[in-house]
């Protein structure tokens, strides 16, 4: 059940993202809130949900956009799958933890989606364009990471009827 | 039983002397009106300037009722009116876009022009791709031309069914010849977008001459881009002796950011007609 929301939800952030996303915000600051909340989720739930997860968001994300169809399902299943090997817990515990995985991630995300479009024939931005996309979306996704964490799990906690175990 | 007088007799009297000596004797009425004049006017005045004084605060009240309503029902005006300028500038500004429009479809021949509408843009940093709400139910193909009066927007590269995809020329795969609007020079070249912004017209011969301000329109080579839509205008050329090519970096016409009024040029029934 909670993946089902999780889905949801993330099916519902495209579709607004892809809407009013250039509307709203700062023009040269792009904020990765899909890769992210996949990110969040693989790292709480582990190989299969973060995979599953992720190919539920590349979907939309390849519907949403004029790249080429199945690129952003394949880099975010393997984001899924990446950022399950890393403890979503412990990562909230360290602050240096949440900083790295958010660097990581940031630039594992970018950096594959550039190396698939020039695979698939599209032209990649040079490295100085590329740099300057990529430092901003770091920062801002660094700070994304602990919300979009803590929501998955809250949320998580939720569907599975979690409770705290009082001593 | 003997009657009374109400009056006494002398009384009588002293009232029909009165009367005649009113009557016949000027001077004597004339002291006995200003003395009672005297007495009477400034109990009148009294009076009379209290009732004006009530008048005039009752007048008050209902004039100040008179003038809020008055003002209620012109501020009620003045919202209506303005609400109709607006509609009243829309209109204008469409009606300009539409003439504009006119001679767009004048200038570029016959062929039917499908407006759409953008609904999503593409969320990822790398791809300049915007959706637009009409798809092959509506005769959109993939290579139709998308542009506004202003000039060309971009290029389908994706259709569903009532949707489809247009890459913008800003994108830097995106790729269009064009040529420059000088009826002496007929050189070509390759526009495509460039990450930081703007076009860049490249593989223009090194002995055409470029100068800043010329416009950059489509050239009609084998695509389903219809010739003459205005693409740009040269900011900056850059050229080396060396190089058997120079390049021109264009502004171009239509702001990717503000995408209003979008059509999709059904070039094919042109190519039908012919």
């Amino acid at each position: 059940m909670h993946l089902w929301v999780m889905m949801a939800i993330v099916v519902v952030l495209a579709t607004v993202e892809s809407a009013v996303g250039s509307r709203v915000g700062v023009p040269e600051l792009h904020l990765d809130v899909i890769p992210v909340i996949v990110a969040a989720w693989g790292s709480l739930r582990g190989f299969e949900e973060g995979m599953l997860l992720g190919a539920v968001a590349g979907i939309m994300l390849d519907v949403v956009s004029g790249a080429p169809f199945g690129l952003h399902t394949s880099v975010l299943v393997l984001l899924g799958a990446v950022t399950s090997t890393v403890d979503g817990s412990t990562v909230r515990a360290n602050i240096g933890f949440i900083i790295s995985m958010g660097v990581l991630v940031t630039v594992g995300y970018h950096v594959t989606l550039m190396l698939g479009m020039q695979a698939l024939g599209w032209e990649a931005f040079p490295p100085e364009r590329f740099l300057r996309v990529l430092f901003p979306a770091a920062a801002a996704n660094t700070l994304l990471l602990p919300i979009a964490l803590v929501a998955s799990e809250h949320i998580y906690r939720f569907f599975t009827g979690w409770r705290q175990m009082e001593v | 039983m003997t009657q009374r007088r109400v009056f006494p007799w002398w009384m009588t009297g002293s009232a029909i002397a009165l009367m005649v000596a009113l009557l016949l004797l000027p001077e004597p009425s004339r002291i006995i009106q200003s003395l009672a004049m005297a007495v009477i006017e400034p109990v009148q005045s009294a009076i009379t300037g209290f009732i004006d004084d009530v008048s005039d605060v009752s007048g008050t009240i209902q004039h100040v009722q008179t003038l809020a309503r008055e003002n209620r029902e012109s501020r009620d005006e003045i919202s209506r009116l303005q609400a109709e300028m607006v509609g009243l500038q829309e209109l204008e500004l469409e009606n300009r876009d539409l003439r504009n429009l006119l001679g767009l479809k004048q200038r570029s021949g016959p062929g039917e022009l499908i407006p759409v509408r953008v609904i999503g843009r593409d969320p990822s940093p790398y791809v300049q791709a915007i959706t637009i709400d009409r798809g092959s139910q509506d005769n959109v193909q993939n290579g139709l031309a998308v542009m506004t009066w202003r000039g060309l927007v971009g290029r389908v590269v994706r259709t569903e069914a009532t949707t489809a995809k247009v890459l913008l020329i800003s994108d830097v795969n995106s790729s269009i010849m064009g040529r420059f609007q000088d009826p002496e020079s007929r050189a070509t070249g390759m526009v495509r977008g460039r990450p930081e912004g703007g076009l860049m017209m490249q593989h223009v011969p090194q002995e055409e001459v470029i100068d800043s301000g010329k416009v950059v329109i489509s050239s009609d080579l084998g695509t389903l881009v219809p010739e003459g839509l205005v693409i740009g205008k040269v900011v900056q050329v850059r050229r080396k002796d060396v190089d058997v090519f120079q390049e021109a970096v264009l502004e171009p016409a239509v702001d990717p950011g503000k995408l209003e009024r979008l059509f999709v040029m059904d070039s094919t029934r042109r190519e039908a007609s012919r």
